[in-house]
């Protein structure tokens, strides 16, 4: 039904607003301060206020309320947002999105929300409007619950707007009832009176029963201001006519409206009359005046610039707001209609299509090599440079920047600080970085993680950082940026650092190393992972349980990332997240060792050369590139597979001549390896498919893909490979020794 | 749902009766089938006790009926209400429309 549908935008723009609140506010915090903020920040207020009250979401309506006010009045610069007020509207924000998040009967079940609503509302009295004195406030507060809209009513009896409805004939199909509009006015005041006008009616044989054609008059007594009674007609501004009179308005205003209303004049005098807008015998005096003027065109430009004079002298402000905010809502709309919500699952439906589509390409492409047509493998080749860009753009869409959750630390840190007592500042790199949207998603507790831990244990008390010589304010900084086909995000801190011996003592203790194991920093600092450690003396409420790093692992490791951690003793630590672009699809290179496909990632791959004219460095598996040393691997002796029966190889004796003949050399964050196979096949869009459970263990592979021919290709995890064949390498003669013992062991001779 | 039942009777009158959600989901389907070329006798009578829902859409619905029959110079009697109806009736200032003077059934020649 249209109505769920709006109440879910409402939802999704309610979120949004109280984002923007937060960031604001945070700016806020940080000491810019200008109108255009207070202005954002009281318009998100407003807005979640009044599609609130079009919704008959009372319990966030009048909670709104008392925030919009004071909100409103550091707007006018009645009052200024201290460190205290800040303080309590962040919380009021945290309360708003709690209120948006239940509906309104969960609401009336959940007591302790609602004691919590009554406390914001009593500490923000200090700040509120004047018009409200605190012990009216405070009967709001307690009626809260009660009667949600007493709060507007109890103000000023003089006021009564005309508001006049010519709106939009596709109102109703839009899914917009004017009935919700005058519930929601009466939420902003008492409706004096409403005149509904039925002569727009066609004849019955051309009635659209969809089309509106009701138009209404209405007087409201409220003293909402102009803006606010505008902002309930938001969703059907376009194409309406909706003219809004101050209370104030003189007489030749409602004239000029009738005037402008298609409507005969008398019969809208009449009902301006029975509206309470105006009395007969003014009416029939400006009607009389009037049509005097109609005959003195000169008289008749006078009394126009006389009318604009009264206008802008009667209401100037609030008309001047009232078109600023309608000139922001125009742009945002703008924005707005440049973007489509997508549900996720379709957009994920799309690229599983796109893969298949992949895929079939390449079988086609196969097909068209086999028959040796030239035109064919030219469409063909044409096919495929479409398919690419399809495969492109599809990606896109699900990519987003990362700045959105960078900016939810902005709050978390500034509320970590205050409860730890320490000064730290945010600093964030690389916003606008871009990322696969699922992983943003997976991304955000590992990060929350490891940012919690940075300012728990790694930055230090203010004491501590004057002692050390540091300056008093700590430094985080979140930074995000693209290296080598990933995606790198980093976390790092002017803090303490990791403490080495601690943490080996730790191990020690917990058992997970013995005291002779000899480990490298890097091996050490990944213990932290490692369930059940925690090196912080005493277990705050922040960390310190020892969950939390190991689940951060795991996390990380599910989006087939990994984490690098470097930290130096008083200088501060970085944890480096390192990410493949996007799961789904990635351009990858074919090669093939015995017979068995693999490939590699295209973006870790640097060149391509000719093994054999190399030289071995003997017994390390290892050639001298161009003066550096690179060890590699080889693929046949990883997986053990066995020789064709053609290549008839002897490798127990010449471990040297394998028939490996082509060099892959990768590199992954600083470290390079080769990887040494028989046959370089060139790219291929790889669609990546997931291995099952059991062949977790398996090392060196990241995920399997289906060839064009129907063959079944391993995509190689070179982060992985890599650490192996260093690890090969530093380990020197043991290790690699007996691992070339058993690969020759286990190989089948002939 | 919405329904509508249209009786022609004897009396030279008509009884149209409405019942269920007399809402914008419907109005288009009570209008295409049976209001667009109803045919009314001089003296019409519409029932609304059995209305469930009505949201302006609806009352559009009943308004343009009234006015047809205007038009006619027919005349039209509600001859029964609820507070569904009368709710919405209040609250827009439609009353006109729902008291109009109740004439005795002519006999018509």
């Amino acid at each position: 039904m249209s109505l769920d549908a709006a109440l879910q935008t409402y939802y999704v723009e309610a979120q949004e607003h109280l984002e923007s609140m937060e960031s604001v506010l945070l700016q806020i915090d940080e000491g810019e301060c200008n109108d255009d903020m207070l202005n954002d920040i009281f318009r998100s207020a407003h807005t979640i206020k009044g599609s609130a009250g079009i919704f008959g979401l009372d319990h966030i309506v009048s909670f709104t309320h008392v925030v919009e006010n004071v909100l409103d009045r550091a707007r006018d610069n009645e009052i200024t947002l201290d460190h205290d007020l800040i303080n309590i509207l962040f919380k009021c924000r945290d309360h708003i999105a709690n209120l948006v998040s239940l509906s309104l009967d969960d609401f009336q079940d959940e007591t302790e929300l609602q004691q919590t609503g009554k406390h914001l509302l009593i500490s923000l009295l200090p700040w509120s409007n004047e018009d409200l004195n605190s012990s009216a406030t405070e009967e709001a507060v307690t009626e809260i619950t009660k009667q949600p809209t007493s709060l507007q009513k109890a103000i000023d009896d003089n006021k009564c707007w005309h508001i006049s409805l010519r709106l939009s004939n596709d109102c109703l199909r839009n899914g917009m009832d004017p009935l919700s509009f005058i519930k929601f006015l009466s939420s902003l005041g008492e409706i004096k009176h409403i005149e509904c006008l039925t002569d727009n009616f066609p004849p019955l044989s051309e009635f659209d029963p969809e089309n509106l054609y009701l138009a209404y008059e209405i007087s409201l007594q409220s003293n909402a201001d102009l803006a606010t009674i505008e902002n309930t007609f938001m969703f059907v501004q376009d194409d309406s006519d909706i003219v809004i009179l101050p209370p104030d308005t003189k007489v030749d205003d409602y004239i000029k409206l009738i005037e402008n209303l298609p409507e005969s004049k008398e019969r809208l005098g009449e009902i301006l009359v029975r509206c309470g807008a105006l009395t007969q015998n003014s009416l029939e005096k400006s009607l009389t005046r009037q049509s005097q003027t109609l005959q003195d065109p000169e008289q008749e430009n006078k009394q126009l610039l006389g009318e604009v004079l009264t206008q802008q002298s009667t209401v100037p402000k609030k008309v001047v707001n009232a078109a600023l905010n309608k000139q922001k809502q125009n742009q945002n709309a703008a924005s707005e209609s440049k973007q489509i919500r997508v549900d996720s699952d379709r957009l994920d439906h799309l690229i599983n299509l796109i893969g298949e589509l992949l895929i079939n390409q390449q079988r086609i492409d196969l097909l068209a090599n086999k028959v040796g047509e030239a035109s064919l493998i030219e469409a063909v080749d044409d096919f495929e440079g479409f398919t690419e860009q399809i495969r492109d753009a599809a990606l896109s869409l699900r990519m987003v920047p990362i700045g959105g959750t960078f900016q939810k630390f902005k709050r978390l840190v500034r509320d970590t600080a205050q409860d730890l007592g320490k000064d730290i500042e945010l600093i964030i790199e690389g916003a606008d970085t871009e990322l696969d949207r699922l992983m943003v998603e997976k991304l955000a507790d590992p990060l929350t993680h490891i940012v919690r831990n940075a300012m728990d244990h790694g930055l230090e008390s203010i004491e501590q950082r004057q002692a050390a010589g540091k300056p008093t304010k700590g430094q985080l900084k979140l930074a995000a940026y693209h290296d080598a086909g990933h995606i790198v995000i980093a976390i790092s801190d002017d803090g303490n650092g990791i403490d080495k011996e601690r943490v080996r003592e730790k191990a020690i203790d917990k058992g997970i190393i013995n005291t002779e194991t000899i480990m490298t920093d890097n091996e050490l600092f990944h213990l932290i992972f490692h369930p059940g450690f925690s090196t912080a003396q005493e277990v705050t409420n922040l960390s310190g349980r020892g969950v939390g790093m190991d689940v951060v692992k795991r996390n990380v490791e599910a989006l087939q990332g990994n984490i690098e951690i470097s930290s130096d003793t008083g200088q501060g630590s970085t944890f480096k997240i390192r990410l493949p672009l996007t799961l789904a699809i990635i351009d990858g290179f074919h090669v093939e060792s015995q017979n068995t496909h693999f490939i590699i990632p295209q973006a870790t791959i640097i060149e391509c050369i000719d093994l054999n004219a190399h030289i071995d460095i003997e017994g390390r598996h290892c050639i001298n590139l161009r003066g550096d040393m690179i060890p590699y691997l080889n693929m046949e002796e990883i997986f053990n597979l066995t020789p064709s029966l053609k290549q008839e190889t002897d490798k127990g004796s010449e471990s040297k001549k394998h028939h490996s003949s082509e060099l892959v050399i990768v590199q992954f964050g600083g470290e390079m390896a080769g990887i040494a196979v028989d046959k370089l096949n060139g790219e291929i869009q790889t669609v990546v498919k997931p291995l099952g459970p059991i062949f977790k263990a398996l090392k060196g592979i990241g995920g399997s893909s289906l060839l064009g021919n129907g063959d079944i290709a391993f995509i190689l995890d070179i982060p992985q490979l890599i650490e192996l064949a260093i690890g090969n390498e530093t380990s020197l003669t043991n290790s690699y020794k007996s691992k070339n013992e058993n690969s020759s062991q286990n190989s089948p001779t002939e | 749902m919405a329904k509508i039942k249209i009786t022609q009777k004897r009396n030279n009158s008509t009884e149209i009766t409405f019942s269920g959600e007399l809402t914008i989901f419907f109005a288009m389907e009570l209008y295409q089938e049976h209001l667009q070329r109803i045919k009314l006798k001089p003296k019409v009578i519409i029932k609304l006790s059995s209305v469930t829902e009505i949201d302006t859409a609806g009352m559009q619905i009943l308004l343009i009926l009234f006015k047809e029959i205007t038009k006619k110079n027919g005349e039209y009697e509600i001859s029964s209400i609820n507070d569904v109806i009368s709710d919405y009736v209040k609250l827009f200032n439609l009353e006109g429309f729902f008291s109009p003077s109740i004439k005795n059934i002519e006999p018509q020649l």
